[in-house]
């Protein structure tokens, strides 16, 4: 296949370099430089895909990210990537895309039949036809309007590829390498600051790449060259090429999505991650974004071969490939004049220029009619023909208010339009730093109004559409960007000269009218291509009373397609305004979000990609332990805890009884490392120990613990531990594992800001300590082996108390402390001590049969001793008398944390929910946990609720299913029995104490 | 992502940091004296600023000290740092003032002299 | 008195830091020191005793200045906060430096707290060290902006740090949790991996 439009003139284009290339199952020959679209242009190529809903053969429109049709997938296998737009898809040896929105092939779409019943798919069609019944919603409507719709095919395959971020400081980042990016780059960068130029092109220049200005009276590329060579030789600027701007947060926090390896190839440099997303944050920022040139809204306007004005004055002047071989151009502005003039130079036919102004005067329409293109004025382009390429148009008169047509139609074959409707600045960026925008009414467009963060926009983004006054913004804007971050004196550069031709305001006719009124005949008048929204859809929208312009979007999808609307939206909200009879300021825009142009998943994780770098998991000192035995794993925030260690053939429920028998029955071995320690110091550690616990601190003997809770302002429980006293002055303080960062926070919130002047000192010692729990009635036997030197007897080691000794050959803290309610001892060493402490207490426990135990064994244990886990029988809304426990606040005190609430109103009536423990009718039956609970066995819709299951076990050592639940007024209601509703189940459950075992207390001494 | 600018560490992700809620919400002193609706004022009660909000703010994963920020909550802008006991002087608490943001450790601010029970006692260590 | 007992929780990702380090002038090294005496101090630097007391256990005064660190001979004080200092010293010296300073600081308000246990240290050296720090960690780590005599607490990657620069080769320090060590070291050894084709 021979490139049949490619001409001799492309500037970007090394026709010698021969790049052979598939597109939907056809060979084809391109040349180094191009762009998939550029080749394809080359070819003659113009059908690349059909329309979202009505499968319409589309064109390529855009040369660059704004592009609504040329959807692609690109590659086959695991690296396949759906949605890419050919226009900027750099050409490479043997690539391989198809159209992704097309079914068998896109020359023969099955579904184009949607086509012959497009009245049925107007606006709001989804919701108005899918909406019941809801059980087809998944099964049915949702995989339907995914087949129908296409949007590409994700792979199956693990992505090979990796990913990586970097983040990065600078004192002025420049958004945009066209001519006024790079002339705040030159001025900034001259200042010795940190400059950032990025842009999502291939290379740097913008619109200056595309056209034939001219600047110091060279052509522009060759001051483009010079800049950039100017820029490589600052060590203070970093070029980034390829790299789309997607996202501005916050603080001038900015992020940049650079593609590093997608032009050599899938797979070609693995040793390169394939996308970075770079993180900036700059000091100050210029958006040198440019602008999108805008569609016009005519009579079937979406046929292959018409484009946008300026893309196609690219293809020829860049990439050296034709649009067609006979266009017409088609405007309400001077600039696409110039696009006719350079596609007559490039060899195209073009005869003509339809203008929808009255009058064409302007120096550009004159320099077009010497060239002997004919210029009809105050017409439009009310007709098209051709189905999978323009054929052929008719234009006619049409009235000065833009409403009808009021000549004769006259017809033109052509198989090119080029159309402009004028500019839209890309207002995108500076919209998501939260800058205010204003619209121009002479410029027919939104522009940057007020800013909200240190920024400034230069160029075409801020509607300075003339050459010479963006590279003077551009300097000037550096300059003082450059000043504001500390550097340099703010005086700008020189601006280089550029031949400027004065250009006349355009007429904005935001609908071309058609022989018929707009949405009552078969002639379509496009405004969003990707989602096939059209201006009936709108003017639908607007009669059925989405008034606002964000509803408007939501009912007619404008914007919402992988180009986010980059050419629809002011035609959208334009042709919403003249509906309703408002000015367009009067409507305003939608908000403009991240990203700018789809960013991949991929580059979104980076190095996470693969899961285990995600978020960070957390181990003890023991993991290895635990991994090499078997152990069984159960994420606890970060951390990764021994959930249980099944032996050969048992499942989770034989392992966990055959665990929970032998610390009652024998001794059990729990790794209780992740627990929360804050080493509490000075001399007014107790009195604040007594503001923060509910309990009685001051006259705790050093040696002892004690178990508290804390409360919020509120009353209600938020943590709780042992606390035990090292010294007069100095405290051991235990958290619960989740809670442990939140609480230090929260001790030292009181600490700074209400009692500054108590001295106390909190640090966290969470992982200075491993903590390995013994426990079971042959735990005291186990302990003397451990360590001869310390006396265990319950009169010198008494429960709830602490000592310090020699353990295994290491230093150590003992607690004598219980949360399984029988005999037992938290040993404390320090952390590189852990694992050896382990391995001793499994060699020398080895004779008592000592078993290691998981976190669900300890669950079970401690609820046949009713002992609350904080998280999970509690929610932030139990006080510590809902929880049974009044015996935990000291009636002495006249204050501490929480106190006062008490006595509200709410707190204190006596129907609360409170916790008790469940035992069901039937002893095998484990209630599930949530399970709702109800008095009644039947009840009225709604039912009423009284409160639900927050733990639920087998108990191995009770031989019977026991929970517990908060039940509302549960604590007069003992004996009674509700029921417990489980997605339909009802079962009957008897209220009774949540401690279910050795109720008198006697096991704990061993 | 806010960048915060903590008074000992300088400059940090939003990340590094906890937020704590609105500022210069003291504890009363005798909270029996209270009823139970002016309990309820300390407890739950807060503003719903548009415009400037000073609120606490905790370094978690640096110096772990809790400090003020006055904050723009239409705009994000953060018109000042203050540590904890300081004061900070604007002249309309709910408009956007930069050229004010200055801390000052010697007049409260007119919006906390009419509140006296809304100042902490870090607050009122500074005041004395 | 040599410790048999005491294993390093990382111990098992020691042959995978040899094999992940990039050595050459381009290169970058990752390595562990583990065991360091770690000695948290908490106190009142306004208070001449104070800062007299720690000068005389350590012959340093307590920095002031935020983010910053002292040195002399093989004992190092980070400043951590306003009031909590953090000395890092050799192996085995941590027994020795908490008794001395309790004894030098009695009666006065002050925590001294031996937390030898509670981070191990990481140090990551060479040409490419300070990019795979940029891709790690969200500070400013130009050369410009991060300088030998820094110390920080932050994140890297997503664990908690205290980060010195140690000097200009580059050579960093992590002082990470023991519970995040092996994911940190995974992460960096990820980070690093691309240096080993350009190196």
């Amino acid at each position: 296949m021979t490139e049949k439009f490619r001409t001799s003139q492309g500037t970007r284009v090394d026709r010698s370099k021969v790049i052979n290339f598939t597109f939907n199952g056809k060979a084809y020959r391109g040349a180094e430089g191009d762009t998939l679209a550029s080749a394809l242009v080359a070819n003659g190529v113009h059908l690349v895909g059909r329309s979202f809903k009505t499968h319409r053969p589309r064109g390529i429109l855009t040369c660059g990210s704004e592009e609504p049709n040329a959807i692609i997938q690109l590659e086959t296998g695991p690296r396949s990537e759906p949605n890419l737009r050919a226009t900027q898809i750099e050409l490479y040896e043997g690539l391989i895309a198809k159209s992704v929105n097309c079914w068998p092939s896109v020359n023969f779409d099955v579904l184009a039949v949607n086509g012959l019943a497009s009245r049925l798919f107007v606006a709001g069609f989804y919701y108005k036809t899918f909406m019941d019944p809801k059980s087809m919603w998944m099964t049915v409507y949702e995989p339907m309007i995914r087949r129908m719709a296409g949007l590409g095919v994700l792979p199956r395959e693990k992505d090979p590829d990796t990913y990586d971020h970097m983040n990065e400081f600078c004192e002025v980042m420049v958004i945009g390498a066209g001519p006024a990016g790079l002339a705040a780059a030159l001025a900034a960068g001259k200042s010795g600051a940190r400059v950032v130029l990025c842009d999502e092109q291939v290379e740097f220049g913008g619109s200056l790449l595309n056209s034939k200005e001219i600047i110091d009276g060279r052509p522009a590329l060759e001051w483009v060259a010079s800049a950039v060579a100017e820029l490589e030789a600052m060590d203070n600027v970093r070029l980034l090429k390829r790299a789309n701007a997607f996202g501005y947060y916050d603080h001038n926090y900015i992020t940049v999505h650079e593609r590093r390896t997608d032009h050599f190839g899938p797979g070609a440099k693995p040793e390169l991650a394939r996308h970075r997303v770079w993180h900036f944050r700059a000091k100050q920022v210029v958006l040198a974004t440019g602008s999108h040139e805008r569609p016009l809204v005519f009579a079937d306007n979406d046929r292959p071969g018409i484009m946008l004005a300026a893309s196609g004055q690219a293809y020829a002047n860049r990439y050296g490939a034709l649009p067609g071989k006979r266009g017409v151009v088609f405007t309400n502005n001077d600039s696409a004049y110039k696009v006719a003039i350079d596609l007559v130079d490039a060899g195209m036919a073009i005869p003509l220029v339809v203008d929808l102004r009255e009058v064409a005067d302007g120096e550009l329409p004159n320099t077009a009619r010497q060239k002997g293109i004919e210029v009809v004025t105050g017409a439009g382009i009310v007709a098209t023909e051709g189905r999978k390429r323009l054929k052929a148009i008719e234009i006619a008169q049409i009235s000065s208010d833009g409403e009808k047509i009021t000549g004769a139609k006259r017809r033109i074959e052509c198989d090119t339009i080029l159309m402009s409707g004028g500019w839209n600045p890309a207002v995108h960026l500076f919209s998501q730093s939260i800058g205010k925008l204003r619209y121009d009414e002479e410029k027919a467009c939104f522009l940057p109004n007020i800013s909200s963060q240190k920024e400034r926009t230069v160029g075409a983004c801020k509607g300075t559409f003339d050459l010479q006054s963006a590279l003077e913004e551009g300097m000037t804007a550096g300059a003082l960007a450059a000043q504001d971050s500390g550097f340099g004196k703010g005086k700008a550069p020189a601006a280089p000269k550029a031949v400027v031709v004065a250009e006349k305001p355009l007429k904005a006719i935001w609908v071309v009218p058609t022989d018929h009124p707009v949405g009552q005949g078969p002639r379509k008048h496009f405004v969003d291509y990707q989602h096939d929204v059209t201006a009936a859809d709108i003017m639908l929208a607007a009669r059925e009373g989405m008034h606002s312009v964000e509803h408007m979007k939501r009912f007619t999808t404008t914007g919402m397609a992988t180009d986010q609307g980059k050419l629809s939206n002011v035609n959208g909200l334009a042709i919403l305004s003249a509906q309703l009879g408002k000015a367009i300021p009067q409507v305003g825009t939608t908000t403009f979000r991240p990203p700018y142009t789809p960013v991949t998943f991929g580059a979104l994780a980076g190095r996470g990609i693969n899961g285990d770098l995600a978020d960070p998991v957390r181990r003890t000192p023991m993991y290895s332990w635990h991994l090499e035995h078997g152990a069984t794993f159960e994420p606890v925030g970060q951390w990764q805890r021994a959930w249980y260690y099944p032996k050969a053939g048992e499942d989770m429920h034989a392992a966990v009884t055959r665990e929970s028998k032998a610390l009652r029955d024998g001794v059990g071995i729990l790794d209780a490392s992740t627990l929360g320690k804050i080493d509490i110091q000075g001399k007014d550690a107790a009195q604040f120990l007594n503001m923060i616990y509910t309990n009685a601190w001051l006259k705790l003997p050093v040696g002892s613990c004690r178990y508290g809770f804390m409360l919020k302002e509120d009353g209600m429980v938020f943590d709780d531990g042992v606390t035990s006293r090292l010294g007069e002055n100095h405290f051991h303080m235990t958290t619960t594992t989740g809670g442990a960062a939140g609480v230090l926070d929260w001790l030292e919130e009181y600490l700074q800001t209400e009692w500054p002047d108590l001295e106390v000192y909190c640090t966290s010692v969470t992982e200075e300590w491993s903590t390995l729990s013994i426990g079971g009635p042959k735990a005291r036997a186990l302990m003397e082996e451990l360590a001869p030197e310390m006396d265990f007897s319950n009169e010198a080691f008494p429960f709830m108390t602490w000592r310090e000794g020699e353990v295994a050959g290491v230093p150590a803290r003992v607690f004598r402390i219980s949360f399984t309610g029988d005999l037992s001892y938290e040993i404390n060493v320090r952390n590189w001590h852990g694992l050896h402490m382990w391995e001793k207490c499994m060699e020398l426990g080895a004779k008592y049969d000592i078993t290691p135990y998981g976190t669900e064994t300890m669950h079970v244990l401690r609820a046949e001793k009713g002992f609350v886990i904080i998280g999970q029988d509690t929610d932030g809304t139990q006080t510590p008398q809902d929880l049974g426990m009044d015996w935990i606040i000291a009636k002495s005190k006249s204050d501490f944390i929480g106190r006062r609430s008490f006595v509200r109103e709410d707190t204190k009536r006596p129907d609360r929910k409170q916790l008790v423990g469940l035992m069901t009718e039937n002893p095998k039956e484990v209630l599930t946990e949530g399970a709702q609970l109800t008095y009644e066995r039947v009840n009225p819709t709604p039912a009423p609720m009284v409160g639900h299951v927050t733990s639920a076990y087998w108990s191995p050592n009770l031989d019977h299913s026991i929970a517990m639940a908060m039940v509302k007024d549960g604590h007069n209601r003992m004996g009674q029995w509700i029921y417990a509703h489980d997605r339909g189940k009802v079962t009957k459950v008897k209220i009774v104490s949540p401690v279910f075992y050795d109720q008198k207390g006697e096991r704990r001494d061993g | 992502m806010l960048y915060i600018k903590c008074p000992w560490c300088g400059e940090r992700d939003e990340t590094e940091y906890h937020y704590g809620g609105e500022a210069h919400i003291a504890r009363p002193e005798n909270p029996d004296e209270l009823t139970d609706a002016e309990w309820a004022e300390y407890v739950f009660m807060r503003t719903n600023t548009k415009g400037v909000h000073r609120e606490r703010w905790v370094h978690s994963d640096g110096c772990r000290r809790w400090f003020n920020v006055a904050r723009n909550t239409v705009t994000n802008e953060i018109v000042a740092v203050y540590k904890a006991g300081e004061k900070l002087d604007l002249p309309d608490a709910t408009a956007p003032v930069k050229a004010a943001a200055k801390a000052s450790a010697k007049s409260p601010a007119p919006s906390e002299a009419k509140k006296p029970a809304r100042k902490t006692a870090a607050d009122k260590k500074e005041g004395a | 008195m040599v410790d048999n007992f005491r294993r390093s929780i990382i111990a098992n990702k020691a042959e995978a830091m040899v094999n992940g380090s990039v050595t050459g002038d381009n290169g970058v090294v990752l390595t562990e020191i583990p065991f360091l005496a770690q000695v948290n101090i908490r106190g009142n630097s306004d208070d001449k005793k104070f800062v007299a007391g720690v000068k005389s256990v350590t012959g340093l005064a307590v920095p002031t200045t935020p983010n910053s660190y002292v040195t002399k001979g093989d004992l190092t004080i980070f400043w951590l906060s306003p009031d909590e200092w953090q000395i890092i010293g050799p192996v085995d010296a941590q027994n020795d430096l908490v008794a001395k300073l309790r004894d030098a600081l009695s009666g006065q308000h002050v925590a001294v707290i031996d937390v030898s246990g509670n981070r191990t240290t990481l140090e990551l050296s060479g040409a490419q060290a300070r990019n795979v720090m940029k891709k790690s960690c969200r500070l400013d780590m130009d050369p410009q902006s991060f300088v030998p005599g820094q110390v920080v607490q932050t994140r890297v990657a997503k664990a908690p740090v205290i980060l010195q620069m140690l000097d200009d080769k580059p050579v960093f320090r992590m002082f990470v949790r023991p519970s995040f060590a092996e994911y940190l070291v995974d992460w960096l050894l990820d980070a690093m991996s691309e240096y080993r084709y350009s190196a």
